[in-house]
């Protein structure tokens, strides 16, 4: 080594410390020295914390886990930050620097999920957004679909002992299968419509609901 | 400016009055660096945090193709060196040359263990074809250009790919995953090789007696560093290897 020193125990380092010498100001920075307990005891601390954090994802805590998880982390990079960074004794305007890079940093997270979170869903068969209004036509959609549905198989049971509502798929109910037998209860259902728009359901969805 | 030979000794900057006030100005810096690098890596949070909403199932799915338990021991080991990290700007302060010279030493060869375990885990992705986007699985394709599908539209991996087969994963939403996940553990991989590079050069310098109590700057700094990456590796683990 460049300079050598007489043991390479800690315990003689104490013998350099410039506090040792005196606080005389001369123009030389004074720099906190942390005792070597403080690194160690917060090694332990972080290693415990790790180990927990896996245990934690053992658990099956479901959606709460990544809440879990994440108190876990800040906790950890708390104790990186205050001890092994040295910013618990660091001047007040550096950690005045790095607490703004974490405010915006949460200015930017809560933008950002406001708009994703708002904006609706991703559509795995066009693999596009769904924007929320176009979700919620889509959910009326589907209700009245279901309405619709609900009531043609209650109407294609109830004249006769006829099970086929219950066994084609209810959309294809009062379609074009209208003049073959099975089908004769869904064309009673819809007097007014005897057979229309027989690959439309959208169109014949408000006939039965009269 | 006085004459005082204490108030420029030759690590002093001569457009700095003090050393106090070189240090004080460097840091700062340093800081200013730091608070960058938080709101950079910020947007890869919040990408991974998108497609988390975007595809929920997928991202529960995928991760279980992450080793935990190599991603814990890389959180082990690079916690380890950031222990040594802070002892070798604890000798620098101190100025036992000998403790800092082993504790840089200590802190690249930990630094390595984190990159041969990555490098492992990198290989054992390739070799299933969890590759990013579009490479996942690496779809066949005709003569067109266009991916091959099967009956029920879904793309058709290659014969050498042996991609588990767990549900909920569909190529294109498990593609963004494994691309979310080389990106972030790519650009974090990038700092631990870049670090490494740093405390080299800082060993190299600690050997020649550049630091003693009076001016450890650069030791710090480097130390800073190497701090903010293990933080991100202590986000990184839980959301990518272990988050269900």
């Amino acid at each position: 080594m460049a300079t050598p020193h007489s043991t390479g125990s800690y315990g003689a380092d104490h013998g350099a410390d410039p506090h040792g010498a005196g606080h005389h100001d001369d123009g030389h920075p004074h720099e906190h020295i942390s005792p070597l307990s403080m690194y160690f005891g917060v090694f332990g601390a972080l290693m415990v914390l790790t180990v927990m954090t896996v245990w934690v994802s053992t658990l099956g805590l479901g959606a709460v886990s990544i809440y879990v998880a994440m108190f876990v982390a800040i906790i950890k990079a708390y104790m990186v930050c205050a001890y092994f960074m040295h910013l618990k004794w660091d001047s007040p305007f550096n950690r005045l620097i790095f607490i703004s890079s974490i405010v915006f940093m949460a200015i930017f997270f809560i933008i950002t999920a406001t708009d994703i979170g708002f904006r609706g869903q991703i559509n795995p068969e066009t693999d596009s957004m769904v924007l929320r209004q176009e979700e919620n036509a889509t959910a009326a959609e589907a209700a009245r679909k279901a309405a619709f549905e609900a009531k043609t198989v209650t109407l294609a049971r109830a004249p006769g002992s006829v099970p086929t509502g219950v066994d084609t798929p209810p959309v294809a109910v009062p379609a074009p299968a209208a003049p073959a037998t099975a089908a004769a209860p869904a064309t009673a259902a819809a007097p007014a419509a005897p057979g229309a728009a027989p690959d439309a359901p959208a169109a014949a969805a408000p006939a039965p609901a009269n | 400016m006085s004459s005082h030979d204490h108030a420029h000794p030759e690590y002093v900057q001569h457009h700095f009055h003090t050393a106090a006030e070189q240090r004080a100005a460097s840091k700062f810096g340093m800081w200013a660096f730091i608070a960058q690098e938080i709101l950079f890596f910020a947007g890869l949070f919040m990408a991974y945090a998108a497609f988390r909403f975007f595809y929920p199932e997928t991202f529960v799915a995928a991760h279980e193709h992450l080793s935990w338990k190599m991603g814990g021991v890389n959180t082990i080991v690079l916690i380890t060196s950031s222990l040594t990290m802070a002892l070798a700007v604890r000798a620098a302060q101190t100025g036992n040359q000998k403790q800092l010279s082993i504790q840089l030493l200590l802190t690249i060869v930990f630094a390595c263990c984190f990159l041969v375990v990555k490098y492992f885990e990198y290989s054992a992705k390739v070799h299933h074809c969890l590759l990013p986007g579009d490479y996942y699985g690496l779809p066949l394709k005709d003569d067109a250009g266009n991916f091959k599908l099967d009956a029920i539209g879904n793309r058709i991996f290659s014969d050498h790919c042996d991609i588990p087969k767990s549900g909920q994963m569909d190529a294109k939403s498990a593609g963004i995953f494994f691309g979310v996940y080389f990106i972030m553990t790519g650009m974090h991989g990038l700092h631990v090789l870049v670090g490494i590079g740093l405390l080299a050069w800082i060993w190299l310098r600690a050997r020649k007696g550049h630091f003693h109590p009076k001016y450890f700057s650069p030791v710090e700094y480097v130390g800073l560093y190497w701090h903010l990456v293990d933080l991100i590796w202590i986000f990184l683990f839980p959301l990518l290897y272990l988050v269900k």
